[in-house]
């Protein structure tokens, strides 16, 4: 009987995550998909909540722009476990996930079209209204393009897991 | 409008599998679950594809109205003899 080396022991550890089962899954287009209904509108509450806080208090400027990372970066793991298939994956994607993409992506830019139009003018608005300064542009105008960013990421999978019922494998007879 | 079909029955009577009549036609056996419980409306490519595996004509298994059910087209045999 041969002993585990250490590097034996740190392969099993990393095993022991999942993560490389999941790479090879993803990497052949297998990973599971899920119809995620409440993370997406977490994600999306944390950067809106976090947004207000940059644009209207000052003071709470670095608790907003947490929240606001907080959920942009949770956000970008949602289309990799999501049921919205991404352009070119090795995933085959016939025509039910092509409507389901193209469905949640209208409705993605559509409000992201939106909140950037309400969005230039409340900035206007604001920086009128309270005389910002330049350090108050700095900092708002990149949170705002990462709040773009954070719709962009979360809102396909929030639409799709909404807009279909999941089918469960035991239905397969 | 909705479009009724009888995928379901057919792949009974005939034992297939979701996942196999799927491989068949191309696309994700989901996607035949969706199918099967009316959430989704398949292309004309796709719905001539299952009719062709089936070997059967499209408005065979798909319908603007409701099919028969079959208990009632047994009784309706039954009733005949």
């Amino acid at each position: 009987m041969t002993r585990k080396t250490i590097a034996d022991y740190a392969d099993d550890s990393v095993r022991w995550t999942g993560i490389p089962k999941l790479a090879d899954a993803m990497s052949q287009g297998r990973q599971p998909r899920y119809h995620l209904r409440i993370l997406p509108i977490i994600t999306l509450a944390l950067a809106s909540v976090g947004m207000v806080l940059v644009l209207t208090n000052r003071h709470n400027y670095w608790l907003g722009y947490t929240l606001l990372m907080v959920g942009f970066s949770l956000g970008n793991f949602l289309p990799i476990f999501g049921p919205v298939k991404p352009w070119g994956g090795v995933a085959r994607v016939d025509e039910w996930d092509r409507q389901v993409r193209h469905n949640a992506y209208f409705v993605t830019f559509a409000t992201i079209s939106g909140v950037a139009v309400l969005g230039i003018w409340l900035l206007c608005w604001l920086a009128l209204s309270q005389a910002w300064t330049t350090t108050d542009f700095v900092r708002a105008l990149p949170s705002a393009a990462i709040y773009l960013m954070a719709i962009w990421s979360g809102l396909p999978t929030l639409h799709a897991s909404w807009a279909t019922r999941p089918i469960d494998d035991e239905d397969d007879a | 409008m909705q479009l009724h079909n009888r995928i379901s029955v057919f792949r009974a009577e005939r034992g297939t599998s979701r996942r196999a009549l799927a491989d068949a036609v191309g696309v994700n056996p989901q996607t035949i679950g969706y199918l099967e419980r009316g959430d989704y409306k398949p292309s004309l490519e796709l719905a001539m594809k299952i009719a062709a595996f089936f070997g059967v004509a499209v408005e065979h298994l798909f319908s603007f109205t409701p099919f028969e059910s079959v208990a009632e087209v047994l009784r309706r045999a039954g009733d005949a003899v």
